[in-house]
């Protein structure tokens, strides 16, 4: 169809992306998810946060309206359902909402809304846990987990938990009077492992020297409710704040952490240890000391999943990238029901959702780490140099100083050798491209 | 390396053309106040180089003067391009572009030309670039009653006086001229098109060549430029394919037809976008430096309030800043600290308010630009491609991935990729708008390169 109109051709493109990467019915392998940005609210004020520092560009004051934003949610979701979509999962983010009133509200319109129609098996809720530290609270979430439950549905926290030993000065609360103890992390693990929560500690510059202590505790608590260690998440904060002094730190804490999984959890066996750094399984949980190829795409889940500002129905890249000028579009309401998409920047959007990043991403496309890089954060370098694209300085350090530090470890150790002998065509591939990476070290 | 300097003398226009990047606002008075304080501090400007450029300006060879209608102020700019002559050897070519369409015209020239004859053992070269868009009923309608009629005046009073140059300066002019996407239609027409060729070889090529002296002449026969950015749609490819498919045939008859009988006196070749630059290639790698404006990688532009900028299109960005502080009430240049939370205002790359910022600009264009095997803008471009021939917005056989990557080397083989367009739409530098694959890939980018070999 020919039209006259720039703004309605672009309104036009992006539909059809969306349609074509979303809205289609899920087929295997394929992974579909969405997630809902509800507010930046938080109790905490973790020091190296984005929403923290930057939440009133993120998520602007006069669009947080509860009232407007559980009205919103029914009304994607019901789009969803008129377009027979069915998500890998639904993730439900915010900054922490889960002792209030609001939030309870959140989880109930869901609930209400999969009761009629099954969008997903999995609802996946990040949340940095102090709801527990409330028993009112604790209770209702029990209680929404359950309901959740006998409609097979798993509703599952993951807890945003830097440890005991960062916490305080890490991610103080802004209310002073409120305080984590021994009780209260005996809670989230108990509520954890009850509710098979796993963990996504943050590993920030500042705080490397102190992990390999965190990481101790970590596995003590881990060891003592029964929850496994591996399920545990640790990703790297990719500010732009990484010293020589906190890559050095970093270092430290990741040579102490592989040697312990290598001894502690495969006794030493070299070859199952190799599987696991070069082949972690089809959907693995990120582990830092892993050297495996990155699946031609972002390490986060900004390319195949769908983003929702939820206050003002804004399609976003990602929860810290929704600055102004990377809005994609917004969805058009008419009688409460989602009728259009008008488009921003959809040129942006289709970079994202299309781009291989080790061909496609300036930088990354010309760099020899790029195969086994988790790639910068697009939010962060945003921040650091309004492009979204420019990569940060010192988390390339980071990065690169982290690759050449583990393939040359595991060269020693002999796993490289073993990879060659697994004699499979994943393993092949891995080799050529640990060939790429050795050249990159040997260049500087 | 920056060799460019860019100053700003004015942010104040005589004129308020329709396509005109810099939106006319009451706030261009407080800016022009601010520059004309900056330009009262006579070391200002080379202060604020000397920080910028770790005190060595010895690598500057050119200066470009922007504005606003910078002849109307070119006086301000006088001063700095003493010292700048004083403090870099290299230092010897000036650009400017002007409407010409006002009264100060010939005493700006003067004063300039007087200026660069005080040192008659350097050399220098003038480009100034004129803004006249085609005929009079054709230029007046997007810029005003009686324009056209005044850039005449202007030019050939110029042109009889040598321009005023002294012997150690050579003058270069270049017509611009800018089609606005409303006038499109009026090229659906060869007559049209034949008589809007024929206006610039009466009054401008043919004054040109009736000034004998050697050192003042035009640099190329007028072929109109689009403006940009603009919203150019699938329909609108499809006008400009034809219009440039007329213009291949008008061409060609001119070319067949006797020395005496010819269409044009002058031109040989009327196609827009006509001239595709050299292809760079080595034998893996498509190398797409070429194709990048100079944004952020060899020049600076200089603000008041210790600020600096990449390019002459960036001004828009800082006068910006002044309408909506103006219309906030703000009447200072508090713009600069003016807060959201923690966060400038000024939030575009474009403008910078330290040295560290603007080099992380630098460090972008470079590493975007001038990686060699970086594949990332052929990619990024290719998939949009394909996504608008999917979406039936241009031709269907861009879906063909390797005909959408041909289509691309051909499109910025004509088309100069503009950093600063790109990062005002799309936030980014190498990520296109979708209006240049719109109006080229509806059938246009196969008549640029139509060759008919019995008379190329």
């Amino acid at each position: 169809m020919i039209t006259d109109n720039f703004q309605k051709e672009n309104d036009i493109l992006l539909n059809n992306l969306i349609t074509k990467a979303f809205l289609n019915r899920y087929k295997p392998g394929t992974l579909l998810s969405l997630e809902l940005f509800i507010t930046p609210t938080c109790n905490l004020s973790c020091k190296y946060c984005y929403l923290n520092k930057y939440g009133k560009e993120l998520y602007p004051l006069e669009i947080i309206d509860e009232k407007t934003i559980l009205n919103n949610i029914t009304i994607i979701l019901n789009y969803l359902k008129d377009n027979n979509c069915v998500l890998n999962k639904l993730n439900i983010f915010s900054g922490e909402i889960w002792s209030s009133n609001f939030g309870f509200q959140v989880l109930e319109i869901i609930y209400n809304e999969y009761k009629k129609y099954k969008f997903s098996d999995l609802i996946l809720i990040p949340s940095n846990m102090t709801f527990l530290l409330d028993n009112e609270a604790e209770k209702k979430i029990q209680n929404i987990i359950d309901k959740f439950e006998q409609i097979g549905v798993s509703l599952r926290f993951s807890a945003s938990i830097d440890g005991k030993i960062l916490e305080e000065n890490m991610r103080p609360f802004k209310d002073k009077n409120k305080i984590r103890n021994d009780e209260y992390y005996d809670k989230v693990f108990t509520f954890c492992k009850n509710n098979r929560c796993g963990f996504h500690p943050m590993v920030s510059s500042k705080s490397c020297k102190y992990w390999i202590e965190n990481f101790k505790w970590f596995k003590e608590q881990h060891l003592k409710y029964g929850i496994p260690i591996s399920s545990m998440m640790m990703l790297e904060v990719r500010n732009d704040d990484w010293t020589e002094e906190d890559i050095n730190y970093y270092l430290n804490f990741l040579n102490y952490l592989s040697d312990d999984i290598f001894y502690d959890g495969f006794n030493g066996d070299k070859e199952k240890f190799a599987k696991f750094i070069f082949f972690p399984g089809e959907h693995p949980i990120y582990n830092p000391i892993t050297l495996h190829p990155q699946q031609n795409q972002m390490s986060c889940s900004i390319q195949n999943q769908l983003f929702i500002r939820v206050g003002d129905l804004s399609l976003i890249p990602c929860h810290r990238t929704c600055y102004p000028n990377n809005i994609y579009g917004k969805f058009i309401v008419k009688d409460n029901k989602i009728v259009d998409i008008v488009s921003q920047n959809v040129e942006l959007a289709n970079f994202i959702y299309t781009t291989n990043p080790e061909n496609g991403f300036p930088t990354c496309a010309g760099c020899k780490f790029k195969y086994f890089c988790i790639k910068g954060c697009l939010g962060s370098q945003y921040e650091t140099s309004y492009d979204i694209l420019l990569p940060n300085i010192s988390v390339c350090e980071m990065l690169k100083s982290k690759l050449s530090f583990l393939y040359t470890k595991y060269e020693k150790m002999g796993l490289i050798d073993i990879l060659k002998s697994f004699n499979t065509q994943k393993a092949l591939v891995t080799i050529n491209k640990l060939k790429v990476l050795e050249e990159g070290i040997s260049n500087g | 390396m920056l060799n460019k300097i860019i100053l700003y003398d004015t942010a104040l226009c005589n004129l308020n053309c329709s396509y005109c990047f810099i939106s006319k606002n009451q706030g261009l008075k407080e800016v022009d106040e601010e520059l004309k304080k900056s330009f009262a501090d006579k070391d200002y400007y080379l202060n604020l180089a000397k920080k910028y450029l770790n005190n060595d300006l010895s690598n500057i060879t050119h200066l470009e003067i922007w504005g606003g209608e910078t002849l109307l102020h070119l006086d301000r700019t006088f001063n700095f391009i003493d010292q700048l002559i004083n403090n870099s050897s290299n230092f010897f070519n000036i650009m400017f572009s002007s409407n010409y369409a006002h009264n100060n015209v010939q005493n700006a020239f003067q004063g300039l030309m007087n200026l660069l004859g005080k040192y008659p053992d350097r050399q220098f070269c003038v480009n100034t670039q004129i803004s006249l868009d085609g005929p009079e009923n054709f230029t007046d309608s997007s810029r005003g009653i009686g324009v056209t009629k005044k850039i005449l005046n202007n030019l050939q009073t110029l042109v009889k006086n040598n321009y005023y140059t002294p012997k150690n300066v050579i003058l270069k002019a270049h017509i611009k001229a800018t089609i606005d996407k409303s006038q499109l239609d009026l090229f659906l027409n060869k007559d049209y098109i034949i008589e809007y060729y024929k206006f610039f070889e009466k009054e401008i090529i043919d004054l040109f060549k009736s000034n004998k002296n050697n050192n003042v002449f035009l640099k190329a026969y007028p072929i109109p430029n689009f403006a940009v950015p603009s919203s150019y749609t699938q329909n609108d490819g499809q006008k400009f394919a034809q219009i440039l498919k007329m213009q291949k045939e008008i061409e060609s008859e001119n070319f067949y037809r006797d020395q005496d009988n010819k269409i044009f006196k002058y031109y040989k070749e009327i196609t827009w976008f006509g001239r595709p630059r050299p292809v760079l290639q080595t034998d893996n790698d498509y190398i797409f430096s070429g194709a990048f404006c100079e944004t952020g990688r060899k020049m600076i532009g200089l603000l008041p309030n210790d600020m600096a900028c990449s390019c002459h299109r960036a001004f828009a960005d800082y006068c910006e800043n002044y309408k909506n502080n103006f219309q906030k009430g703000m009447q200072n240049s508090s713009i600069i600290t003016d807060n959201i939370g923690n966060r400038s205002v000024i939030d575009k790359i474009t403008c910078s308010n330290s040295p560290e910022q603007f080099y992380t600009h630098v460090r972008r264009m470079n590493q975007f630009v001038e990686e060699a095997n970086d594949t990332s803008l052929l990619t990024t471009s290719v998939n949009l491609i394909r996504m608008l021939a999917d979406s039936g917005q241009i031709e269907q056989k861009y879906k063909d991935p390797k005909l959408a990557a041909e289509a691309f080397k051909k499109i910025i083989r004509v088309v100069p990729i503009c950093a600063y367009e790109n990062i005002t739409l799309c936030g980014t530098p190498i990520l296109l708008s979708s209006y240049i694959f719109k109006l080229f890939l509806n059938g246009a980018i196969d008549y640029i390169y139509w060759q008919e070999a019995e008379w190329k």
